[in-house]
């Protein structure tokens, strides 16, 4: 089994989880609209989409370019079919090399096949050194977004784990303090490792060249320091040329931060050479998992995907449950839209749902990638073949019934009046914490409103009339 | 479309302030390697070897590069519509030089200075049809950064925390 799907969503989230994602979305879309006044927005999108378009159009023969000129740089390509054989790829080649120690990249494709846990079953040591994952590894926790994998979490959290880590304290609000903890564990982990293993943004088949960008430098020290590189893909990264790599390298930071260009931004073609310094071995690791079957389907965009994260700010469902919330590797509404078609066989069916089809993950996408029609369509497949006998008739039912107003206001206004003792007897400070099934169903998982005594027709009318 | 040279340093500068990284701009090579030479003080360095490089740093001053405080190393090219330098590692040009130490001094020729990203890559050799690119080609642009805690933004991380661009005419 993968690791797509980590546990069914359940639980109420963390109190502190939605004030951190709000703060978190605010500022992204601030960012984002500075950058945006800085180019052709639609123009960029435009050319994103094309390349991207191009290159999972043409997916074999540019995996096959790209497998030759990696080769022909001195580095080894490993296919794996699933998340096992990926897995099985990382293990042997630390163990051929007589590797336990391993610094890591942040790479949404290692949270996906699962690498921890096989790593640590394999007796090797990887140890996350972007500063959220390392934060959320030490927690025992899981990434809860493509970009800012501690994005759920408070300073206050932070700074009792690092307390908890260095037997000092720490100010919660002397954040340049607790990244220079984090900097200094991880540094001596940088120069014992053996093995730097990463993941990679884009790969550019015509000469062999994995990109990879970064905010934090663990990038750089992970491909400088240690003897070996392992870089894991999913084999959609790939591109076809320099042409797109200069625009894609731009558009990556400015969707997912507001940024020109990434802080660091490194360019590997092949294993070091000649009295350079880095790794002496470099293997790609080429991930189908799901993704060579999405081709030729009317999912194919969802391909086009590069993880820039800005779907799930975007997202009024992810800013409320958070990518926890989920249950799944990928959250948000791209989460939504490639869990399902990546997990085959798995139960993800829900996925489609998390989801209001604002449309505002599409308005947001740098690729253009239709993510409510996609959901639209992954619904109604998920009830293809399984629809209730009745469901279809109900709804139906139900839609005559609302599509009158004076129907509608009839039926409205007798459910309302029927449940408000039963609303006002659980009711706490406005709120539902805890309803009877089959409300239940929501109240186990988040609070709900208490339903306002007097309907909104019956209020609207009242202003009409005193108007 | 490609900006004129003076443009293009605007940019660059404009750019660079943004990141929080700072510019200085020196008449000639002598003049850069006095502006590093004072930008370093008595702190210890690490560095490139490469002539332009030579005469800034007292040998009693140089360290490993995992102890030093400075590293002191030499731009291939600059892009000046997003702010980034861009080397090349290779021989006597490490990859460990450039990125262990927490101040990092990048000289860089005004003749290296282009317009965008795609003219960039083309200059540091990173294209098609090329016998061999260069294996290890890294572009920063401002200090290393991170905003994982509350989105609060430091300075510094693994990579350096200071960078100071000086520029100069050969």
């Amino acid at each position: 089994m993968s690791g797509l799907v980590i546990e069914p969503p359940r639980g109420r989230p963390d109190p502190a989880v939605t004030p951190n994602l709000h703060r978190a979305a605010a500022h992204w879309g601030t960012q984002r609209a500075d950058a945006r006044g800085r180019v052709d927005w639609e123009a960029w999108r435009e050319l994103a989409r094309q390349i991207r378009a191009d290159a999972v159009r043409h997916l074999p023969e540019l995996i096959e370019l790209l497998e030759a000129r990696v080769a022909t740089a001195g580095g080894h390509v490993h296919h794996a079919r699933n998340a096992e054989e990926a897995c099985d790829h990382v293990v042997r080649i630390c163990r051929e090399a007589g590797a336990t120690r391993a610094v890591k990249g942040k790479s949404m494709t290692s949270e996906e096949i699962g690498l921890g846990a096989a790593l640590q079953g394999a007796g090797i040591e990887a140890v996350e050194t972007d500063l959220g994952e390392y934060i959320v590894q030490a927690m025992g926790d899981r990434p809860s977004h493509i970009l800012a994998p501690a994005v759920h979490l408070s300073a206050g959290q932070v700074a009792n784990l690092f307390a908890r880590e260095s037997g000092r304290p720490f100010d919660p609000d002397d954040t340049a303090a607790l990244v220079s903890h984090a900097r200094a564990v991880l540094r001596q982990r940088f120069l014992a490792a053996e093995v730097g293993i990463t993941g990679v943004n884009l790969a550019v088949a015509e000469t062999g060249t994995l990109t990879i960008v970064e905010s934090e430098g663990n990038i750089r020290l992970a491909t400088a320091l240690p003897r070996i590189h392992i870089a894991l893909m999913g084999l959609e990264k790939v591109i076809r040329d320099w042409e797109g790599a200069a625009h894609l390298i731009q558009m990556l930071p400015l969707a997912a931060q507001g940024k020109m260009a990434a802080a660091s931004t490194s360019f590997i073609t092949g294993p070091a050479r000649d009295g350079d310094d880095g790794p002496h071995e470099l293997h790609l690791v080429l991930l189908d998992g799901g993704r060579s079957a999405i081709r030729g389907t009317p999912f194919e965009e969802a391909l086009h995907c590069i993880r820039c994260g800005a779907c799930l700010y975007a997202c009024p469902v992810y800013r409320q449950v958070g990518g926890h919330g989920y249950g799944t590797t990928y959250s948000g509404p791209i989460g939504a839209v490639i869990t399902p078609l990546l997990a085959q066989g798995a139960d993800t069916d829900d996925l489609p749902w998390y989801s209001s089809l604002c449309g505002a993950c599409v308005e947001a996408c740098p690729v253009k990638i239709p993510l409510d029609d996609q959901l639209v369509a992954l619904r109604a497949r998920a009830h293809e073949d399984d629809a209730p006998r009745g469901e279809a008739a109900l709804f139906a039912a139900w839609a005559r019934l609302w599509s009158r107003p004076s129907s509608y206001r009839a039926t409205a206004a007798t459910a309302g009046r029927a449940l408000r003792p039963l609303w006002s007897a659980l009711a706490r400070d406005g709120w539902q914490h805890r309803a009877p099934f089959p409300f239940s169903g929501w109240t186990d998982g988040r609070d709900a409103r208490t339903p306002d005594p007097e309907p909104f027709h019956a209020r609207w009318r009242s202003r009409r009339v005193g108007a | 479309m490609a900006l004129e040279d003076d443009d293009r340093l605007d940019h660059f500068r404009a750019r660079l302030e943004e990141l929080d990284a700072s510019l200085h701009e020196a008449p000639s090579l002598a003049d850069a390697r006095a502006v590093a030479r004072e930008l370093i003080g008595t702190a210890t360095v690490a560095r490139w070897s490469d002539d332009a490089l030579e005469g800034i740093v007292e040998r009693e001053q140089e360290a490993p590069a995992v102890d030093a405080e400075v590293s002191l190393i030499l731009a291939d090219v600059a892009v000046a519509r997003t702010g980034a330098v861009g080397f090349a590692h290779r021989a006597g040009r490490p990859r460990s030089t450039g990125v262990l130490p927490p101040r990092q001094i990048v000289l860089l020729d005004g003749a290296d200075l282009v317009t965008d990203v795609g003219a960039a890559l083309r200059h540091i050799g990173l294209q098609a049809g090329r016998q061999a690119l260069p294996g290890n080609v890294v572009f920063a642009a401002g200090p290393s950064r991170t905003s994982d805690i509350e989105q609060r933004s430091i300075r510094g991380v693994h990579a350096p925390r200071e960078l100071a661009v000086v520029i100069f005419r050969r």
